[in-house]
């Protein structure tokens, strides 16, 4: 049952009495729901054609702020941000409405997400730009020139024991000729456009309602990882979908109660498993969690929860417990470390230990401070986010108390174990993942983990928001106001999205930021002139070239256990700088001079903390194999210089 | 149980089998495999083995994720055979709507349920809207496309020096010009010392290679090769190579 809400509110807020205060504060965040209003049956076309043109020309706008970035323009960033605003606000607006049809939402949330994905082609519109896109590629290319699994790759170890992606990508490749860049845009607009209805399918299905769905689908869209990360050529992007259709298909097996129909959530559960190791350790917490919340819902039915056991079983078993038996050592490999300095990193923080392990907001690693516009609507949002979630979270978490009551009684409904849908309750508390992940991206190690960890959060984020803005925010404030603050959380996921958002001109060890036609050139030099599977030693961004364009197998510390950084960042050629080369047996080394120009962007040059102290290396420590009589400089093109240093292992 | 639709994957994934041997007509081979290995397998997948009733969106929904775990499930059985080509991909989805086809014919019940959702009216101009909208997304995507193509911060001229494979005493010198313009350069070889090769004034247009044989003595240890830029009498490059490494 829903309240009207008494028109003077206001006259709660708090001027002498305390207890005027408490009932503010009751108010505000209590679970009391007020107000929902019927939805009309026929969509608007002409709001729908008319918003496709909005979001046109916003693409067109983008476009030309890549282009002006890309000549040094300064006009760039107008056209850009104006394409993002009129990209963002006016579809948020429609979507937020109260009164659309579902259909005409539906369609709005897929136009906007796959407006997003074609925000991020823009940026790269013919090539993988994007480090992990990079490395997933050369796995890709592995399957498709020399048509076979499990090859080794040397950038990402992990990665062909997780080739799914790769499968169906270069699976369309072959059958239709196209080659894998044009191949994973076709797959990746299907997936997007079916992430974001399973997500408000799923969402409809715990709530009932289209409009938390779409508001819901509306928040995720802020997440930073779903528009660059999770828009990636990378496994986590086809296991979000996998992820979100198993959670989906859940439901529909409890509703049904058939044994039949778990066949459904076991084939995509398959999938994941070969797809990517968080995502499926995600879905496994969700299901664990689900079970233990129907284990004490009261008066839960069993064979529903015989087969929710069923399904946890089979994701622990084939997502988890498979691949650790399959490859242990480099899953643990190369996820302990991060978790595990990722904890530490938190934990110390938490202790007020720092030990220079806090990364400043707004900061990049290169020690470049984001303008003042960015950081003013990067804070507006948190604290946009946070309002939502202290008004929505207990309307959320009472939200299917089988009650018609409202305020605090509500919530003693769900204290007595008593809820109609356990995956509302159990979002509800994921929210509590996203404090989590803001408290780990301000940690050195952590930022990884709190940025994975935003791809499953903001679900939970997404739909405590959503219960908030319908329940309690759209009867108290005009509709501006609410479609400008979803609006400024939207675009301040974009600029959380990336380090740079316009395309520019190059800059030192910034991934996508470093990627040009002369270092492509080079790359691609190495395999027309010295053959493929050389072994080279390279800054990190070279590196992926070399690994990709040039077919070569690049030397790293986290390909083969070998940090080959002190070959080119000592000063002089001593039995520790020719280490790595008789340790690697590497064969090559490409020196990049301007490394020597800036700060990296992102903070390596080659291996994690390397980045000298007060200024970049000098050119001469990079061409100290000059004068060295086993070392020969085989290729110059005034920045890039290859040097063939076999004869120091041979 | 109405079949049709099965039949239909059923002959579409034999038309892709024919188009794949006979043509590399990328549209044409793109139009029949994309929806083919995209959504039609998880539906008829779903359709035959029937694990839920659920309305079309979400059947959809669950199509695409179902075709997914197939084409991965192929993925494997094809690497398995050492089949993992385009044929091998044909007959792989021959293979599945074929099996959906033999399951379905057996099948006596319908699971899919149509479309709830109301379509909105569509007049001409909402057609001409879109129309308009496509065309001005296409042209942001081109214009991107030409930015980027057109984007060279880095004037550059390649000069490389390789032992020639299998040839003693032979080397390689080349020249690649990622310059805006034609340059004339000195190109100058020396072995221990000596000079073993010049070439003045070579001509270089933008993307244009030039490449020459030097032989040297077997008994030097080091060549090196100097690149000039007689317009401005400038030493331009250095590199060097053993002279018996490729031998």
């Amino acid at each position: 049952m829903r309240h009207q809400y008494p028109h003077n509110w206001l006259s709660f807020v708090p001027v002498s009495q305390p207890l005027r205060a408490v009932k503010f504060l009751s108010e505000l965040i209590g679970p009391t729901l007020y107000g929902k209003p019927a939805e009309p049956a026929t969509p608007s076309s002409p709001w729908i054609t008319f918003l496709c043109l909005v979001v046109s020309i916003a693409l067109l706008l983008m476009a030309l702020g890549h282009g002006a970035g890309r000549r040094g323009e300064m006009s760039a960033p107008v056209f850009f941000w104006a394409g993002v605003v009129l990209m963002v606000l006016p579809l948020a607006s429609r979507i937020a409405w109260p009164v659309i049809a579902r259909s005409e939402r539906l369609f709005l949330v897929v136009l906007l997400a796959e407006s997003v994905y074609l925000y991020k082609l823009l940026d790269d519109p013919t090539h993988f730009g994007g480090f992990d896109e990079l490395l997933h590629w050369m796995s890709a290319n592995d399957i498709l020139y020399r048509r076979k699994l499990f090859l080794d790759n040397s950038l990402l170890p992990i990665s062909p024991f997780y080739p799914a992606l790769e499968i169906l990508t270069t699976a369309l490749a072959n059958l239709s000729g196209l080659d894998i860049f044009p191949a994973h845009v076709v797959v990746f607009v299907v997936l997007r456009a079916t992430f974001i209805v399973a997500l408000f399918l799923f969402v409809e299905k715990v709530t009932e309602s289209p409009r938390i769905a779409a508001l819901t689908c509306l928040v995720y869209m802020a997440c930073p990882t779903f528009i660059i990360f999770d828009a990636s050529f990378a496994y986590q992007s086809l296991a979000v979908v996998l992820g979100i259709l198993i959670m989906l298909s859940e439901i529909q097996t409890s509703q049904t109660q058939s044994v039949r129909s778990i066949v459904l959530p076991m084939m995509l559960i398959g999938a994941l498993a070969v797809t990517h190791h968080i995502s499926a350790l995600f879905c496994a917490i969700y299901m664990i969690g689900l079970f233990v919340f129907q284990t004490l819902r009261r008066n839960e039915p069993g064979r529903a929860r015989a087969l929710l056991a069923v399904l946890v079983v089979t994701l622990m078993l084939l997502a988890i417990a498979l691949p650790l038996v399959m490859a242990k050592n480099k899953i643990l490999g190369y996820l302990g470390p991060a978790i595990d300095a990722g904890i530490s990193s938190f934990f110390m923080n938490l202790g007020g230990h720092s030990a220079g392990t806090t990364r400043e907001a707004f900061v990049g690693a290169n020690g470049e401070v984001q303008p003042v516009a960015y950081r003013i609507i990067g804070m507006l949002s948190l604290l946009l986010i946070a309002i939502g979630l202290a008004t929505g979270f207990f309307r959320s978490l009472c939200l299917t108390a089988p009650t018609t009551a409202s305020g605090w009684e509500r919530l003693l409904w769900i204290v007595r174990r008593q809820w109609n849908d356990s995956r509302a309750v159990l979002l509800t508390l994921g929210a509590f993942g996203f404090p989590l992940s803001v408290a780990l991206r301000l940690t050195e190690s952590g930022w990884e983990i709190g940025n994975r960890l935003n791809t499953f959060v903001f679900i939970s984020v997404g739909l405590v928001i959503a219960v908030g803005v319908i329940h309690f925010w759209q009867s108290r404030v005009r509709y501006a106001i609410i479609n400008l603050a979803l609006g400024t959380i939207l675009l301040s996921g974009v600029i959380l999205s990336s380090n740079t958002y316009i395309r520019g001109q190059y800059r030192v060890g910034g991934d996508p930021n470093s990627i040009e036609p002369m270092g492509v050139e080079t790359a691609r030099w190495t395999r027309t002139w010295l053959g493929a599977g050389n072994s080279f030693a390279a800054d990190r961004v070279n590196r992926t070239l070399l690994a990709t364009y040039g077919d070569q197998n690049v030397i790293s510390s986290l390909g083969n256990g070998v940090d080959e950084s002190r070959v080119f960042l000592s000063n002089t050629i001593s039995p520790d700088t020719i280490y790595p080369i008789k340790e690697g047996k590497i064969d090559y080394l490409l020196s990049d001079l301007r490394l020597t120009t800036a700060f990296p962007v992102l903070g390596e040059y080659y291996e994690r903390g390397d980045v000298p102290h007060g200024r970049p290396p000098l050119p001469s420590r990079l061409l100290k194999f000059d004068n060295d009589k086993r070392a020969a400089r085989i290729f110059d093109n005034g920045y890039i210089v290859i040097y063939d240093v076999r004869r120091f292992h041979e | 149980m109405n079949n049709r639709d099965l039949k239909g994957a059923f002959v579409w994934s034999l038309a892709l089998l024919l188009v794949v041997i006979a043509t590399d007509n990328v549209v044409i081979r793109l139009v029949l495999a994309a929806p083919l290995l995209l959504w039609l397998t998880g539906h008829v997948v779903l359709r035959s083995i029937g694990p839920i009733r659920t309305p079309l969106l979400e059947h959809t929904a669950y199509a695409v994720g179902v075709s997914i775990a197939i084409c991965v499930a192929g993925g494997f059985v094809l690497y398995s055979i050492s089949f993992l080509t385009p044929i091998g991909w044909a007959i792989w989805l021959i293979v599945v709507t074929g099996a959906a086809l033999l399951v379905g014919i057996r099948r006596r019940y319908e699971w899919l349920i149509l479309l709830s959702m109301k379509l909105p009216p569509v007049r001409p101009e909402h057609v001409i809207t879109i129309g308009v909208a496509s065309l001005i997304t296409a042209g942001a995507y081109l214009l991107a496309v030409h930015d980027e193509a057109n984007q060279r911060e880095f004037k550059y001229t390649q000069f490389w020096m390789l032992p020639k494979p299998k040839a003693p005493g032979k080397l390689l010198v080349g020249i690649k010009s990622g310059e805006a313009e034609t340059q004339h350069f000195d190109v100058e070889v020396t072995s221990d010392g000596s000079v073993v090769a010049l070439w003045r004034s070579v001509e270089i247009a933008p993307d244009e290679i030039w490449t020459h044989e030097v032989k040297v003595d077997l008994g030097s240890h080091k060549a090196e090769a100097r690149l000039y830029r007689p317009s401005d009498h400038t030493f331009y490059r250095k590199v060097s190579t053993f002279v018996s490494a490729g031998s």
